[in-house]
């Protein structure tokens, strides 16, 4: 068997493919659950990023928990799992790209990624190394998911 | 995806909706409003804060926490965390006093820690106080450095 062959069937073997699904699933869940209870905090942070006019700010602030939590649980469930990683993986995307908006302006700001609390500030430099490693399960769902193997 | 999406909206702007107090939806956030009794702080800008920074007579002091401070603050001002003031207002209590002016500011809009941080060094006795609500998010709107 050659070497991308036998990278392959690993990187869509089932084990660390339920791996990679509860990885992001859980930590997708557990994000979701203080921003919905407290939209006001997490609308406050996403003010904070700078990128959003004004008006704009709140409608984010009331969706985006529920996406996360609707797309954590799929994965967890096994239901249209490369569609949840897709769309996990592009609010991924946006988060870096927000932070490292910031970063090049040199903002620390509050990512809200797990909190909602103002004194949750991070480098930016950082929050985008860690977004980017939870990146790495929603691409090995996405490309090598068993969804994918048979289209 | 199309439904995820669509659960969401209905979930979000639905939860929202009956919320205790609901956001509001297309419109900018409401700032702070002053509780009532408390002291109010004549406020300055972005701009009247830059001039008054190259002013000897005045401090500008930056309540946040000393990591946000020495990651970026106004230049020329002083750090005292309203989280540690008891701590150091003694040891900076000479400096303040021999000051004409004290603008207090922290990270932005949605922080109370200036307001906090004033009404502490009103109670002090100083009264020669302004407040700079934009904090550190207006100084950056507005396009100015910040020293590190």
């Amino acid at each position: 068997m050659l070497w991308p062959d036998r990278i392959t069937n690993v990187l869509s073997s089932r084990p660390l493919q339920i791996l990679a699904r509860l990885v992001l699933g859980g930590i997708f869940i557990y994000a979701s659950l203080d921003k919905i209870a407290q939209p006001l905090e997490f609308a406050k942070i996403i003010k904070n990023y700078h990128v959003l006019p004004d008006f704009l700010i709140t409608l984010p602030a009331m969706i985006l928990p529920w996406l996360e939590l609707f797309a954590g649980f799929l994965l967890l469930s096994g239901l249209w799992t490369r569609s949840a990683a897709s769309l996990l993986s592009v609010l991924l995307l946006a988060f870096i790209l927000a932070l490292g908006v910031n970063a090049v302006r040199g903002i620390d700001v509050s990512c809200g990624c797990f909190s909602t609390s103002a004194n949750d500030t991070e480098n930016a430099w950082v929050l985008i190394g860690r977004d980017l490693l939870i990146l790495l399960p929603g691409l090995l769902i996405i490309f090598f998911g068993r969804e994918n193997k048979n289209s | 995806m199309v439904v995820m999406v669509f659960a969401s909206v209905v979930f979000g702007l639905g939860s929202n909706f009956i919320a205790e107090k609901p956001l509001p939806l297309f419109k900018a956030l409401a700032k702070p409003v002053p509780v009532a009794g408390a002291v109010s702080f004549t406020e300055a800008d972005a701009d009247f804060v830059r001039q008054l920074g190259s002013d000897p007579g005045t401090i500008l002091i930056d309540a946040r926490l000393p990591e946000l401070f020495d990651r970026g603050h106004i230049s020329g001002a002083i750090s005292l965390p309203l989280s540690r003031f008891d701590g150091l207002i003694s040891e900076r209590m000479a400096q303040l006093q021999a000051a004409r002016l004290l603008v207090v500011y922290c990270s932005g809009w949605s922080c109370n820690d200036s307001y906090d941080l004033a009404r502490r060094l009103w109670d002090k006795g100083f009264k020669n106080l302004l407040l700079y609500r934009g904090g550190i998010e207006d100084w950056l709107e507005k396009g100015y450095v910040v020293a590190r």
